[in-house]
């Protein structure tokens, strides 16, 4: 199933590798067509392999103050060279009291203050 | 207050401009001590995750796209969509000499209110056990201080003897028999899913007996989580495993299997695994092997260190071909059989000799106690024949009747009272005296006053013969015909 989803959302993406809006529109309506059973678990593991491969796109970037574009963009571009970054969604975090957190898929590159003083804490 | 803020400033100052990379997922769903995380890409089976508040877990169900893990703390405090860190760590208890006398909890923290504990390593709960090239053979005995158990179901160190029977058979007190009777083996009692009460009751008795000493009591109580119960005998086993790395003899009982399997069970429906026989997962043999494994008897070039494993399995109205039973049975190198019948008739230890068997004990027994065990054996294998015969017959020949009387002098001379195990010297002259028929002219109401006077009798004005026999662990003819006096002027005061 997972080999199935992961060839459908491929097949979602246009020539440049961006998800296209029609594609995923079409392959939904083809897999409609389905059984009833089998439509249901396709369509399921389609829509969830979509979903995480949007928000595998998405750099979180928190930070305590507002982080300007030139910063976002190099950012972007230092994060990219390990994974493939689409968007950046820039969150205002006071709870960092400093430094930034940078979240991509499941992995987090941590440099805030709250995180150095929470091992501070452990380490009491 | 000034030295603590020059400390937070050092350490302010201290701090590194550095960032940290983690492997991170989101709580999809929590609840019954299961979480299901989303995310976790690169966590590992086993692998330790952190949950906010400093509550941890461990994901044992990877997945498509999420990640099925046990909460080792208060999972109310975890909600949903909360963010789970991967740790790369395996879960590892506190061990060493400080938990000597300590009662734990299966996460090796303190609960007898006695301070904190000084450990000298940490373990993981989770460890291959010894391979081939490392063991020996069992060679040394380990006495349980019970004549019936070290005569004839002899169990050696680095031994896996399961205790198995019905609730309310003397399956624990025999354990602690075991315990009460260790000197020089350091014993660790793990509770499994037992009453809170009844542990407390443990703990006192062993205090009582001056057995904590060298005791370390795991807790897993029945108000525990599944998941704490079911990491009690691992942490116990790798609490055993220091002492026993570093030379030392270890003890090990797990107080009982059943109730671990059950958690176990627990846990692995909860984490929606396929249920096999009795809704136990198919890997609940592994659950066990993988546990009794890790006891050993380790060759000198490794340190010469053993750690004997005494579980505990409780059937139910006496069914020992139940899953887990079997099970067990299949892993241990023996099993010691209760029977209810043989405990409500009177029997204490019910233990029934027929169906216990020590498969690696016997090469570990002492010359002295193979010199009297071989002729108790026998002839108490012929009572149990002879008996069920007797029942429908009256008129019976000289001899069948001798060995009749013979065999309930043996069994009057097997009882013995809880907590109060035997030295191996005094076992052996009593032993003797009995195998040897010089109990026979005693009625069989008086033998327990007689084996009281007698061994009080060897212990005041024989001591030098108790310490020969201890010493030389064989019955040589000077020793024999020494006993032999004793004996036979003991005994005219009860003969009939």
């Amino acid at each position: 199933m997972l080999k199935i989803s992961n060839k459908l959302v491929d097949m979602s993406l246009d020539k440049a590798g961006n998800l296209s809006e029609s594609r995923v529109v079409s392959i939904s309506n083809a897999l409609k067509s389905l059984g009833e059973v089998e439509r249901f678990t396709i369509l399921k593991a389609f829509y969830l392999a979509l979903v995480k491969r949007v928000q595998s796109r998405v750099m979180r970037l928190e930070s305590v103050l507002e982080v300007n574009a030139h910063i976002q963009e190099t950012l972007k571009k230092l994060i990219s060279k390990s994974r493939p970054v689409e968007k950046v969604v820039n969150v205002i975090n006071p709870n960092l009291l400093g430094g930034i957190r940078i979240k991509v898929d499941d992995l987090v590159f941590d440099t805030s203050l709250r995180t150095k003083i929470d091992g501070l804490e452990r380490r009491q | 207050m000034n030295d603590i803020l020059n400390q937070i400033q050092a350490e302010i100052l201290d701090l590194k401009q550095t960032s940290s990379k983690q492997n991170v997922g989101s709580v999809v769903e929590v609840g019954d001590g299961i979480a299901r995380v989303d995310g976790l890409s690169e966590v590992g089976l086993s692998e330790m995750i952190e949950f906010p508040n400093h509550i941890f877990g461990i994901a044992l169900n990877l997945e498509q796209y999420s990640v099925g893990a046990v909460i080792l703390g208060d999972f109310r405090n975890i909600r949903e969509g909360d963010e789970v860190k991967t740790t790369g760590k395996i879960l590892s208890v506190p061990v060493g000499g400080g938990l000597v006398g300590r009662v734990v909890d299966a996460l090796g923290n303190p609960i007898d209110a006695k301070g904190p504990i000084k450990a000298e390593a940490t373990y993981p709960v989770e460890r291959k056990a010894s391979g081939v090239i490392s063991r020996q053979s069992v060679n040394q005995p380990l006495q349980t201080g019970i004549k019936a158990l070290d005569s004839m179901i002899p169990i050696g160190r680095g031994q896996r003897e399961l205790i198995i029977g019905d609730r309310n058979t003397g399956k624990t007190t025999i354990a602690l028999d075991t315990i009460i009777n260790q000197e020089d083996v350091v014993c660790i009692y793990v509770a499994i899913g037992q009453k809170a009460s009844k542990i407390a009751q443990i703990v006192a008795k062993l205090e009582e007996k001056g057995a904590m000493d060298h005791t370390i009591v795991v807790v897993a109580s029945a108000s525990d989580s599944a998941t704490m119960q079911y990491i009690a005998p691992y942490a116990g086993t790798a609490i055993g495993e220091y002492f026993m790395d570093q030379g030392k003899d270890a003890l090990i009982v797990y107080d009982d299997l059943s109730k671990h399997a059950w958690a176990y069970r627990q846990l692995s429906l909860l984490l929606r695994r396929p249920s096999g026989r009795e809704a136990y997962p198919g890997d609940v043999f592994y659950l066990h092997s993988r546990l009794l494994e890790r006891a050993a008897k380790l060759s000198k070039d490794f340190g010469g260190g053993s750690m004997t494993a005494l579980p505990i399995i409780e059937t139910q109205a006496g069914d020992v071909s139940a899953y887990i039973p079997t099970n067990v049975i299949s892993i241990t190198d023996g099993q010691i059989y209760l029977e209810s019948d043989l405990f409500y008739s009177g029997v204490r230890p019910a233990i029934n000799v027929g169906l216990s068997v020590s498969r690696v004990g016997s090469s570990a027994q002492t010359k002295a106690m193979k010199q009297v065990a071989g002729k108790l054996r026998l002839d108490l294998a012929q009572f149990r024949e002879l008996a069920a015969f007797a029942q429908f017959s009256s008129d019976l020949d000289a001899s069948t009747k001798d060995q009749i009387e013979r065999g309930k002098r043996i069994t009057e001379i097997l009882k013995q009272v809880a907590y109060n195990p035997l030295p191996l010297a005094q076992q052996i002259v009593i032993l003797w005296a009995v195998t040897q028929g010089y109990l026979d002219s005693i009625p069989v109401e008086k033998i327990k006053d007689f084996e009281e006077s007698f061994i009080r009798n060897i212990k005041l004005n024989h001591k030098e013969l108790l310490s020969q026999v201890a010493e030389k662990k064989e019955l040589d003819e000077a020793l024999t015909q020494k006993l032999e006096k004793i004996v036979v002027e003991e005994s005219r005061g009860y003969s009939s």
